[in-house]
C-alpha cells in the first residue's frame, strides 16, 4: 500500500510538473502526433484520425476510401457515410517500411472503374532525401493488395520522391515523381545541375507492372510536390515548380505522353511570377482541368510580379496563361487547392490568424471571373495537415486532418 | 546538487521498501511521505531551473526547444550584440549547402554570432543533431521548433515570412534586422563578419 501511495503521489507530482511545463509552453503539442485521446496509446487502432496525411477518393457509388500512414504501414479504410465513420482499416503493405508522410509527401489513392484501388507512396531509403516510389494495387475494392513494387528502376539510394498519380483515357496509370539520378550523375562528373528532374512511368496492365522510367524534364525544383490531372480527352497533364535559368522558380506545365517523350529545351511556363530563390518553398501547386481543357491552377509564390497564394488558368490548346489573380497575399496563407465542376471553380486554403489556423473557401460560378466572399469553414488551434478537395460526383468536400480534431470532411456544394 | 537528489531518492526507495502494511496505520507516516516528496519536488525544481538557465545562457551541444517565448529570450541574451538568425530544415537541400558554407567559415565566426533554428518537429531531433554534428556546427547556438503549430512560431519570428527556407535575419547591435530568403553566399557572410568585427 505504501508503494502504491508513493507511486501515486510521484505520478501526481510528475503529472503536475508536466502540466505546469505544458502550460508554460502554451499547452501546445511539440510534435506532429495526434492529440485525440483515442490515438494516444501505442496500441491505438489504426484510423484516418490517428494516422498521418490521409489521401481520399470517392468511388462511383459514393463510398469514401482513405489511405493513410501509421506506424510504418499504409492502411486503407472506407466510409459509407461521407466520412462520419470509418470501417476497420486493412493494410496496403504487409511489411512495414519507412514512409515519407510530411504533407508534400503523402500516400495517393486512385480508383479504377472496375473496383481497382491503386496506391502510391514514397519509401524512405538510407541517406539524406533518399527514397523509392512505391505502388500497390487491389483488384477487389481494397480488400487485398498485391505485393508492392518499386517504380523507379534505377534502384539507387538517391531521391525519388513526391510521387503523383493519374489515369488516362485508356485506363493507363501514370506515376510521376521528382528524381535526382541526373543530378547525381552530374555530381559524379563534377558538373553543376540545377534542381532535380521529373520522371514518370506508365502501366498498361492495371498496375500489374510499369514500363520503363521516362524523363519528362530536367531541372525541376527539388522539394515541391507535382500536381497532376487529366484533360477532357483523358490525356495526363503535370504542373510542377521548375528551376528556370537564373534560379527562377516559376511553374512549368506539360502533357505526359505514354510513349515517353522528354521535353527538349525549357518547358512551357504556366506561371510568370519571377521568383528567384535558391531555396526550398516546399509548397507545390494544384491543378484541375475543365471540359474546355482550361487548366485551373492554384500556387504559392514570392516572385517579383506576384506574391502569396495565386490562382490562374492555362489554356492547354493555345498554350497561354490567363486570368491570374491573387487569392491571399498574407504570409500566414498556405496550401491552396483548386477544383472545377462545370462552370464552378472552388478554392480551398488555410491561413494562420495569429492564434489559430482557419480553413477558407471561395468559389466562382463563372469559371473564375467573379468570386464569392471568403468563408471560414473550420478552425484549429494546433497542428494540421494540408487541406484537399475530394469529389463525389458533382458534390465537393473539403477534407482536413488536424491533430486535435482528426479527419473532417466538409461539404461545400449545396 | 546531484548528491542531494540521490539521498532523497534513496530515502524514498528505503521508505517504499519497508513493510507497506504499516503505512496507513499512521498519519505521521503519510505526512512524512508528503514531506519527502515535497522536498524532492523543491530540489528537483532547483536542479531543473539551474539546468534551464545553463542552457539558456551558454550555447552547448544541445538542441534547445524553440517555443513561443524563445525569440524574445534569444534577443535578450544577445545583449545588443549583432547576430545572424538562420532558419533551416532537414527537408531543404539548399539548407545543407548553407550549413556547408557555415562550416567552411566556422573559424571566422564566434559561437554566439549565429543562431541556428531547425524548423523540423522534435520527432526529428536526432537527425537534426546528426546533421549539425556532420557539419561540425553542433557547438553553436542550436534550436529546434517545438510547437506542432509551426505557423505560430513562424509568425512570432516574422509575421511577413512565408516559410521558405533557408531564411536568414541579420541583426545589428540595435537589433534592427534585414531578412533574406534562400541560400546565403560567402561574400555576404564575410562582409557581415567584417562589419560586425569592425563595429
Amino acid at each position: 500500500m505504501k508503494i502504491l501511495i508513493l507511486v501515486s503521489a510521484a505520478l501526481i507530482l510528475l503529472s503536475a510538473c508536466s502540466t505546469s511545463m505544458s502550460n508554460r509552453h502554451g499547452g501546445h503539442s511539440k510534435s506532429k502526433g495526434s492529440l485525440i485521446p483515442e490515438c494516444q496509446t501505442p496500441s491505438s487502432l489504426s484510423s484516418p484520425h490517428c494516422g498521418r496525411v490521409p489521401g481520399l477518393a470517392f468511388d462511383d457509388d459514393g463510398l469514401l476510401y482513405a489511405v493513410f500512414s501509421q506506424n510504418g504501414h499504409i492502411y486503407i479504410s472506407t466510409s459509407s457515410d461521407k466520412g462520419l465513420s470509418y470501417n476497420v482499416p486493412s493494410v496496403v503493405i504487409a511489411e512495414p517500411e519507412r514512409i515519407y508522410d510530411d504533407g508534400e509527401n503523402r500516400p495517393k489513392i486512385l480508383l479504377g472503374k472496375q473496383g481497382e484501388v491503386f496506391v502510391s507512396w514514397t519509401h524512405k531509403t538510407p541517406g539524406r532525401y533518399s527514397g523509392d516510389v512505391r505502388f500497390a494495387r487491389s483488384l477487389d475494392k481494397g480488400k487485398h493488395f498485391d505485393t508492392p513494387i518499386t517504380i523507379n528502376s534505377d534502384h539507387k539510394l538517391i531521391s525519388h520522391r513526391f510521387d503523383a498519380m493519374s489515369l488516362d483515357q485508356d485506363g493507363r496509370i501514370f506515376i510521376t515523381w521528382i528524381d535526382k539520378r541526373d543530378q547525381q550523375k552530374a555530381k559524379e562528373h563534377q558538373q553543376e545541375y540545377a534542381g532535380a528532374s521529373i520522371y514518370y512511368a506508365v502501366s498498361e496492365d492495371q498496375g500489374a507492372s510499369f514500363k520503363t522510367n521516362y524523363k519528362l524534364a530536367d531541372h525541376s525544383c527539388e522539394c515541391c510536390r507535382i500536381a497532376i490531372d487529366s484533360d477532357s480527352d483523358g490525356k495526363v497533364v503535370a504542373l510542377w515548380r521548375h528551376v528556370y535559368p537564373g534560379n527562377i522558380r516559376d511553374h512549368a506545365i506539360s502533357y505526359i505522353d505514354a510513349q515517353g517523350v522528354s521535353i527538349k529545351g525549357l518547358p512551357t511556363k504556366a506561371t510568370e511570377d519571377a521568383w528567384k530563390i535558391e531555396g526550398c518553398p516546399h509548397h507545390g501547386p494544384d491543378i484541375a482541368i475543365d471540359e474546355q481543357n482550361i487548366a485551373h491552377m492554384a500556387w504559392f509564390t514570392q516572385g517579383m510580379k506576384n506574391k502569396g497564394l495565386m490562382y490562374g488558368q492555362f489554356d492547354l490548346q493555345n498554350n497561354r496563361s490567363t486570368n491570374v489573380q491573387s487569392i491571399d497575399a498574407t504570409a500566414g496563407a498556405a496550401r491552396p487547392q483548386v477544383e472545377v465542376i462545370g462552370q464552378y471553380v472552388y478554392l480551398l486554403w488555410k491561413r494562420f490568424n495569429g492564434i489559430s489556423i482557419d480553413l477558407l473557401t471561395r468559389y466562382s460560378n463563372d469559371k473564375g471571373k467573379i468570386w464569392s466572399e471568403d468563408k471560414i469553414i473550420a478552425t484549429t488551434k494546433n497542428g494540421s495537415d494540408h487541406p484537399d478537395w475530394v469529389r463525389d460526383g458533382d458534390d465537393l468536400y473539403a477534407s482536413w486532418q488536424t491533430l486535435a480534431e482528426g479527419l473532417k470532411l466538409m461539404k461545400v456544394t449545396q | 546538487m546531484s548528491h542531494i537528489m540521490k539521498r532523497i531518492l534513496k530515502s524514498i526507495v528505503l521508505y517504499a521498501s519497508a513493510d507497506f502494511g504499516l503505512l496507513f496505520k499512521s498519519v505521521r507516516h503519510a505526512l512524512l511521505v508528503c514531506l519527502v516528496l515535497n522536498i524532492s519536488l523543491v530540489v528537483s525544481a532547483i536542479v531543473s531551473t539551474n539546468i534551464v538557465s545553463a542552457n539558456e545562457s551558454t550555447p552547448d551541444e544541445d538542441l534547445k526547444p524553440f517555443m513561443a517565448e524563445s525569440m524574445t529570450e534569444i534577443i535578450q541574451h544577445k545583449d545588443q550584440q549583432p547576430f545572424i538568425l538562420i532558419l533551416w530544415s532537414i527537408d531543404c537541400p539548399p539548407c545543407m549547402k548553407e550549413l556547408s558554407l557555415l562550416q567552411s567559415l566556422k573559424d571566422e565566426f564566434t559561437t554566439n554570432q549565429v543562431v541556428l533554428v531547425s524548423t523540423d518537429d522534435q520527432d526529428s531531433s536526432a537527425y537534426v543533431q546528426q546533421i549539425l554534428v556532420d557539419h561540425q556546427l553542433n557547438e553553436w547556438d542550436n534550436w529546434i521548433f517545438a510547437d506542432a503549430l509551426s505557423e505560430r512560431l513562424r509568425y512570432i519570428i516574422d509575421p511577413d515570412w512565408y516559410g521558405e527556407l533557408p531564411r536568414s535575419y541579420f541583426y545589428n547591435n540595435e537589433h534592427q534586422r534585414n531578412a533574406h530568403s534562400g541560400l546565403l553566399n560567402e561574400m555576404v557572410l564575410k562582409a557581415w563578419l567584417k562589419h560586425d568585427v569592425g563595429s
